[in-house]
């Protein structure tokens, strides 16, 4: 279900859907808040990118680039790959060809599961990566993942339980030496009918300018988001990676 | 010449104004200067770092990244289903102890081996704050020695030691940490692990915490945490409390 729900979220900031979005959602709602008021209010536009990119981008090159970066179970303390989860093959297909996505890492039981991946996507070059790192962040872009999410977790989720509530707020992430990664915050309650229990289920979806490449990182928890500092450190080794592999 | 005389008082004003603000933003500077000198943080961390590496200290191991797993699993328990806000985790050394670091990130090369000690960092419901540590040594013998130098106190400002009211063998310090705060430790060995679990209790100063009994509560919220731990063995627990 997760699996699933970051891959719609992918697809809800590619640029490219900007016109299908425009036609369904015409009246832009406000914003919600802020998830992070501090770091989002604060955080600094990504830098100017210096990536070299000497040779013509190809899909082989973009997904040797993202194997290279993605997340390993190595860099989550205690996860294991979880099972991959059901997704349409067109969005299969395109991830394949941009980029990559690591396995969906989960460690935790009960009230303490929480899962992380990654994901990288190639471009056109760099202003593609900023139309879509921005489209993400408008209005319409978050009024985009409210609707789309919504439909999609409550499709996805188990018989038993109900999810409601579905929210969507911009998210900033500082990420040293770099700017910040932008996307969104999505909280969601879940609750099992009949038995009184509501928890509340976050899933943080950022993305980190890198020349023609965004590098994406992915959480979801339960009661509490993923701690901003573990989201903070992960970006930086993805980044770390992706500096030490030439696109 | 009356205004030229007007000039110059106006120019004489204008130096004595800012001679006087000059004066003003020197002593402000000075006294920024004493405080950073001065404040206990500074002490603190100095002396921890003219003490801790000494010889008689042991190091943790380090292992393979496949190891860290069980490492967190056995800290996490420690404030288990959410209760606390977890703010912080990663690879930690003995030294951890003293110099109350923030944990290492994970590395870059996803092979390269780690050091065998994780710590987790929450912010508690009353506001206070608490870490969990594992630190594993090459042999139990390592263990006890660490446990038996950390729980004293050596390198530590206004440290004061006592046996825990549990777990069994467990020791409880008190001290100034190098932030400047009052923190609450307990330690205990297990093989060759070894567990710390500490709390800085919320509070403005270190006076204010002892005064209100904030250091009491922070040694009975960690004395009872700690029989979470593994191996634990505790012999009664609060109501309430399960392992």
């Amino acid at each position: 279900m997760l699996l699933g729900a970051a891959l719609v979220l992918a697809g809800c900031g590619k640029s490219n859907l900007v016109t299908n979005t425009a036609t369904v959602g015409s009246a832009p709602a406000p914003a919600p808040a802020p998830a992070r008021t501090a770091t989002t209010a604060k955080a600094p536009a990504p830098r100017a990118s210096t990536v070299p990119v000497p040779l013509p981008l190809t899909a082989a090159r973009a997904a040797a680039f993202a194997k290279a970066v993605e997340l390993t179970g190595a860099d989550v303390p205690g996860a294991h790959p979880a099972r991959r989860s059901k997704t349409p093959l067109a969005r299969e297909r395109e991830a394949a060809q941009c980029g990559g996505r690591s396995p969906e890492f989960q460690r935790g039981g009960a009230l303490e599961r929480e899962s992380l991946s990654s994901g990288v996507e190639v471009l056109r070059d760099e202003k593609s990566v900023e139309r879509d790192l921005a489209y993400a962040q408008t209005p319409r872009g978050l009024r985009c993942y409210e609707r789309v999410l919504s439909r999609s977790l409550r499709a996805e989720a188990d018989p038993h339980i109900k999810i409601f509530d579905v929210r969507v707020a911009p998210l900033s992430v500082t990420v040293a030496g770099a700017g910040a990664a932008r996307g969104i915050r999505i909280l969601a309650h879940v609750g099992v009918p009949g038995a009184g229990v509501v928890v509340r289920l976050f899933v943080d979806a950022v993305s980190l300018p890198y020349g023609p490449a965004e590098i994406n990182l992915y959480g979801t928890s339960f009661v509490q988001p993923i701690a901003e500092r573990t989201e903070q450190e992960l970006l930086t080794l993805l980044r770390e990676r992706a500096r030490r592999h030439p696109l | 010449m009356g205004d030229r005389d007007g000039d110059q008082d106006g120019r004489r004003r204008r130096g004595k104004w800012f001679a006087v603000r000059l004066g003003v933003l020197l002593v402000i500077l000075a006294g920024l200067v004493v405080f950073l000198v001065t404040r206990p943080g500074k002490q603190a961390q100095s002396s921890a770092s003219r003490c801790v590496p000494s010889t008689q200290l042991p190091e943790v191991r380090r292992v393979p990244p496949s190891a860290l797993g069980g490492l967190r699993e056995a800290v996490a328990r420690a404030l288990p289903q959410r209760v606390g806000r977890l703010y912080e985790e990663g690879t930690v050394r003995a030294a951890v102890a003293w110099t109350d670091e923030e944990p290492a990130p994970p590395a870059t090369s996803p092979g390269a081996l780690r050091p065998a000690g994780y710590e987790m960092r929450w912010w508690a419901p009353n506001g206070d704050d608490v870490v969990a540590d594992v630190l594993v040594f090459g042999s139990q013998a390592q263990a006890q020695r660490f446990v038996a130098v950390a729980a004293s106190s050596r390198c530590r400002l206004q440290a004061r030691i006592a046996a825990a009211s549990r777990p069994p063998e467990a020791r409880n310090v008190s001290w100034l940490n190098p932030d400047g705060a009052m923190q609450a430790d307990v330690f205990l060995a297990r093989g060759k692990r070894a567990y710390r679990i500490a709390d800085a209790p919320a509070g403005s100063s270190p006076g204010d915490v002892r005064s209100s009994g904030g250091l009491a509560r922070a040694f009975a919220t960690i004395d009872v945490l700690a029989c979470l731990l593994p191996s634990a063995h505790c012999q009664q627990l609060p109501n309430g409390v399960t392992t």
